[in-house]
């Protein structure tokens, strides 16, 4: 019931945002994100932003997960060093 | 795309070990069982459903108290899953059959809206987590219309979570969190789970690699002996959470004590509309008048269900006079409950 999903601000009136979910227009209200310029991306359930999102996590890259797992691995390796000294 | 997710299985099967993993998230079960992931991965690393869907957890009781206002000649406006979800002497969509005055919305702003078009009284039946109750809170701060009032069903994940922890009946070691749900409420409010009763927590986003990836990250707690809360979906939740949605929260509702389907009553789980809105709190606007509820349809196993300790395969009548089209339980009516997702997907076979 409450998936939310990121979409991009085209336009702006009193506090209600036109949004772009890839083509799918709809409006979401930002009384629970706050002042945004047109462009950004939201994070959107229920008719309302919840969120407010950089451009890079919009788009739910495969490097993020990449990323995210190096991360866990770096944590591994040291891990392995503190325990062989 | 498919060896990032090999990739990933196959740290897993690494570091694997016997553990009861639990969710609270329909969208989150509904990911596990699309892409087939626990039969991706090793058997003794059980995924576990909970009460993770808001529709399902709503209670008779509460259901009862719109079929009351219903009948009365009062507009009831809420989300579509909710029409068909039994309370004692029927639905809501049993009640417009007979006449009464019941509309689907897709948010409450859609209802105050409404209210703006018609004279007659509406009451929007707030159902939902923390992720949508503040947008509740949101139309009763901008001042909504005199007929316009919310009777709130709007309930809280951490107050169950402490519930299941406690009670020691599902024996579950680990948690994967809600990713919406704590969007707004940020990772705080879970590590009392983890300081006081060991327990690793990874707040986990929607995608199947976050669901893998979750899983992975709680099992390598269990490796490097750690219990804490980890976030995987930092691309929309923020330590803190949604600072501006929390303070609407507070201004808005109290928290109290209330049953939720298939539990008796939760202490501190359930938002109600403070004093200060109480024109907008139908609860205090109606003399709402209802009997004794019953809790369940006979035969349907909702409870256990939603607390984790049975799948839908052990019910009855799953399948048989319990689908899609004819839901005897809340739990199939909601597209986000568990016996609807297992109907759709429980066939579901990745090796095909
Ligand atoms: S996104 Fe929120 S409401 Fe939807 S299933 Fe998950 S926790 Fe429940
Ligand atoms: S299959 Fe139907 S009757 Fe059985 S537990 Fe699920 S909702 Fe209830």
């Amino acid at each position: 019931m409450c998936i939310a999903a990121p979409a991009q601000i085209v336009s702006i009136t009193d506090k209600v945002a036109t949004v772009d979910f890839g083509g799918v227009r709809q409006q979401a209200k930002l009384d629970l994100v706050g002042d945004l310029e047109v462009g950004r991306y939201v994070l959107v359930h229920s008719g309302y932003a919840i969120e407010v999102l950089t451009d890079t996590e919009a788009k739910e890259s495969l490097e993020a997960w990449d990323e995210l797992l190096k991360v866990l691995d770096e944590e591994d390796k040291e891990a392995e060093l503190k325990s062989s000294v | 795309m498919k060896n990032l997710s090999k990739e990933i299985i196959q740290r897993i099967e690494k570091i694997s070990r016997p553990v009861k993993i639990m969710h609270v998230c329909g969208s989150h079960e509904h990911t596990i069982m699309q892409h087939g992931i626990r039969t991706l991965i090793p058997k003794e690393v059980e995924i576990v459903a909970g009460p993770g869907c808001p529709v399902c957890c709503v209670p008779s009781r509460e259901v009862d108290e719109c079929l009351y206002l219903a009948r009365n000649g009062v507009t009831i406006a809420t989300f579509g899953d909710m029409l068909r979800v039994p309370g004692t002497t029927g639905s809501l969509a049993d009640a417009k059959a007979d006449g009464a005055d019941v509309r689907i919305v897709y948010g409450v702003n859609n209802a105050v809206e409404m209210a703006q078009k018609i004279d007659n009284e509406i009451v929007f039946m707030a159902a939902g987590f923390e992720t949508t109750a503040p947008t509740t809170a949101a139309e009763l701060v901008n001042g909504p219309p005199e007929n316009f009032s919310v009777l709130s069903s709007h309930r809280l994940i951490p107050p169950a979570l402490k519930f299941l922890i406690e009670s020691g009946e599902v024996n579950l070691n680990a948690l994967i969190e809600p990713g919406h749900v704590s969007t707004i409420i940020g990772t705080k409010p879970y590590e009392p789970f983890s300081e006081k009763y060991g327990i690793p927590q990874v707040v986990a986003g929607f995608n199947p690699f976050d669901v893998l990836i979750s899983i992975y990250m709680v099992l390598k707690q269990f490796k490097d002996g750690k219990a804490e809360v980890q976030n995987e979906y930092k691309r929309a939740v923020r330590e803190e959470g949604n600072i501006k949605a929390q303070e609407l929260l507070d201004e808005v509702f109290y928290i109290t004590s209330r049953e939720w389907r298939g539990f008796p009553t939760i202490p501190d789980s359930v938002y109600e509309v403070k004093k200060e809105f109480s024109n907008f709190n139908a609860r205090e606007k109606f003399d709402i008048e209802i009997g004794e509820s019953q809790p369940l349809v006979t035969g349907c196993i909702c409870g256990p269900i939603l607390r984790g300790v049975a799948r839908p395969e052990e019910c009855k009548l799953f399948k048989t006079e319990c689908n899609p089209m004819n839901p005897v339980g809340a739990c199939m009516v909601s597209k986000e409950g568990t016996c609807n997702i297992a109907f759709r997907y429980g066939s579901f076979d990745p090796s095909v």
